[in-house]
């Protein structure tokens, strides 16, 4: 007989996962989403506070500023100068309709020439050179309009640096055509027209304004105005109609700022500056011109391509930006007490950004606020030198500018020192140097 | 829409030398000989917008009688104010 082998069992496991009742299923996985959120929660919040340690307190409250120092000025000090401006605008400025004229006429003839000079050298072809599109579309075409300022790398764009320097590269009028450093030539030509075009505007809008008893009112000799227009008026002076003289107060922004600060240092003129800058015994006239600018600009609170750009819309001269660095930080080290002041003004202006996000959460300044901030203020202390001076010699002033005044008849004797004197008492310790100087 | 002349070439009018590129002043030849000269390329005519005539921006120091107006972002800012 066959004995049958003992059967061989082998117990499997199952091929399919042993079935869950779905209401087991699902509470199975909702314990499971419950752990990760958990861990996933602490792991951010983990994050969050390393960042937070890396980035310091949110929310940084903003320092408070404090009020700039004032000048000692009489109780309605602000009325009597309403007042003075008024008394200018109505006695007005006596000119002479035929000097006008006649200089109107000889200034039309050298637009002319100037308008031709710049069409002739054909490296830029113009069609019309008293407008700005036109001007700029000439130069797009001739490939002259690229500036010599280095491009914004990506890498700065990311790292949110190098804003002042693409400001400065931008070309958007003629006062930054200097900018395009291609054609020189070309660019000092249309400089030269614009110039002249610009005056010529000017004296047309006088001539159009003069009244019938030859004067001429305009509240632009008033309210110790600034800029262009007040400066292209000194080439009309040669029209004023019988003695008029002017009072000039020497670099008085160098005297509110030396003031606010109490600067000891003496001011550097610009013409030893130069010296001491270019290393020459006789400075060129545009050597001087670009000390007095980086002097200027260095009062401004102006820092590298910011201060490149005012210095050469000042002078139109394309400058090294290096250089131009050495020696703003060679003015900050012979005048200390108006570079600290500018630092310490400057950290007012940092304001935290991106708050409630720890990826951006950070801290920029707001140069536009800080210079609209200084330019105000100073441009207020700046309304009291010229207020200040044309309340001394109210009698005669005829129109009052930032940085001088203009005056009917022949200079009393001393007047200077009586301008000075009051200038003296409202800023005090500031010995403040005025000019006077007949018009001719 | 008023029109700029400007002259091609180098030219003498009534003894006075004008360059290439120069501004013909306005009225300074009869229209016929204006369109004379444009069909001869000796002058070419462009719209004011293209080429504003200095001579009629400064009509009174240019004894223009024809006038032309500064636009209003240069009366605000190169005139005087009023």
């Amino acid at each position: 007989m066959h004995e049958h082998p003992n059967p061989t069992i082998t117990e499997h496991s199952p091929f399919f996962a042993p079935t869950i009742p779905p209401e087991q299923q699902r509470t199975l996985r909702q314990g499971e989403r419950a752990v990760t959120e958990a861990a996933s929660r602490e792991a951010a919040e983990r994050e969050q506070s390393y960042l937070a340690a890396l980035n310091g307190p949110p929310g940084v409250q903003p320092l408070k500023l404090r009020p700039l120092r004032q000048p000692l000025l009489p109780a309605d000090f602000a009325e009597q100068i309403a007042a003075l401006d008024e008394k200018i605008f109505e006695r007005g400025v006596a000119m002479s309709r035929e000097r006008l004229l006649s200089l109107g006429q000889e200034r039309f003839k050298d637009l002319l020439c100037k308008d031709r000079a710049a069409r002739s050298l054909q490296r830029v072809i113009f069609t019309d050179l008293s407008s700005w599109f036109s001007v700029q579309q000439a130069f797009l075409a001739a490939g002259a309009f690229a500036t010599a300022v280095p491009k914004r790398k990506t890498s700065e764009v990311a790292r949110g640096v190098g804003e002042d320097r693409e400001r400065a590269a931008t070309i958007n009028g003629f006062s930054d055509l200097w900018k395009a450093s291609q054609e020189p030539q070309v660019v000092r030509d249309v400089y030269a027209f614009h110039e002249a075009f610009v005056t010529l505007a000017l004296g047309q809008s006088i001539l159009e304004q003069l009244s019938r008893d030859g004067r001429l009112r305009s509240r632009l000799f008033c309210g110790g105005r600034i800029g262009a227009t007040t400066s292209y008026f000194r080439s009309w002076l040669a029209t004023l109609e019988g003695p008029h003289f002017k009072v000039t107060v020497a670099s008085p922004l160098w005297h509110i700022l030396a003031w606010l600060t109490n600067e000891h240092t003496p001011l550097l003129e610009p013409a030893e500056q130069a010296k001491e800058l270019f290393g020459v015994r006789a400075p060129s006239r545009a050597q001087i011109k670009l000390c007095d600018a980086l002097m200027q600009g260095f009062l401004l609170g102006l820092r590298s391509w910011d201060l490149w750009n005012y210095v050469g819309r000042v002078t139109r001269q394309l400058i090294q930006h290096r250089d131009l660095e050495i020696w703003c930080n060679d003015l900050a080290k012979r005048y200390p007490a108006i570079a600290q002041f500018h630092d310490v003004l400057r950290d007012y202006f940092w304001q935290s950004v991106g708050a409630g996000s720890v990826y951006h959460a950070h801290r920029v300044f707001d140069s536009a606020r800080y210079h609209s901030y200084l330019d105000h203020s100073l441009g207020r202390l700046l309304d009291c030198v010229s207020a200040i001076a044309a309340l001394a010699v109210e009698g005669t002033c005829v129109a009052r500018f930032s940085d001088w005044l203009l005056l009917e008849g022949k200079p009393k004797p001393k007047l200077a020192d009586t301008i000075s004197e009051k200038l003296e008492t409202a800023f005090a310790g500031q010995s403040f140097q005025v000019n006077v100087e007949e018009v001719r | 829409m008023m029109k700029t002349l400007v002259l091609l070439g180098h030219h003498e009018i009534g003894g006075q030398q004008f360059h290439h590129g120069d501004e013909l002043p306005p009225n300074t030849l009869p229209a016929e000989t204006v369109d004379s000269w444009i069909d001869r390329k000796w002058l070419m005519e462009l719209d004011s917008v293209e080429r504003r005539s200095l001579f009629r921006l400064f009509a009174p120091f240019s004894r223009s009688k024809e006038t032309e107006e500064l636009t209003e972002e240069e009366k605000a800012e190169l005139c005087l104010p009023a």
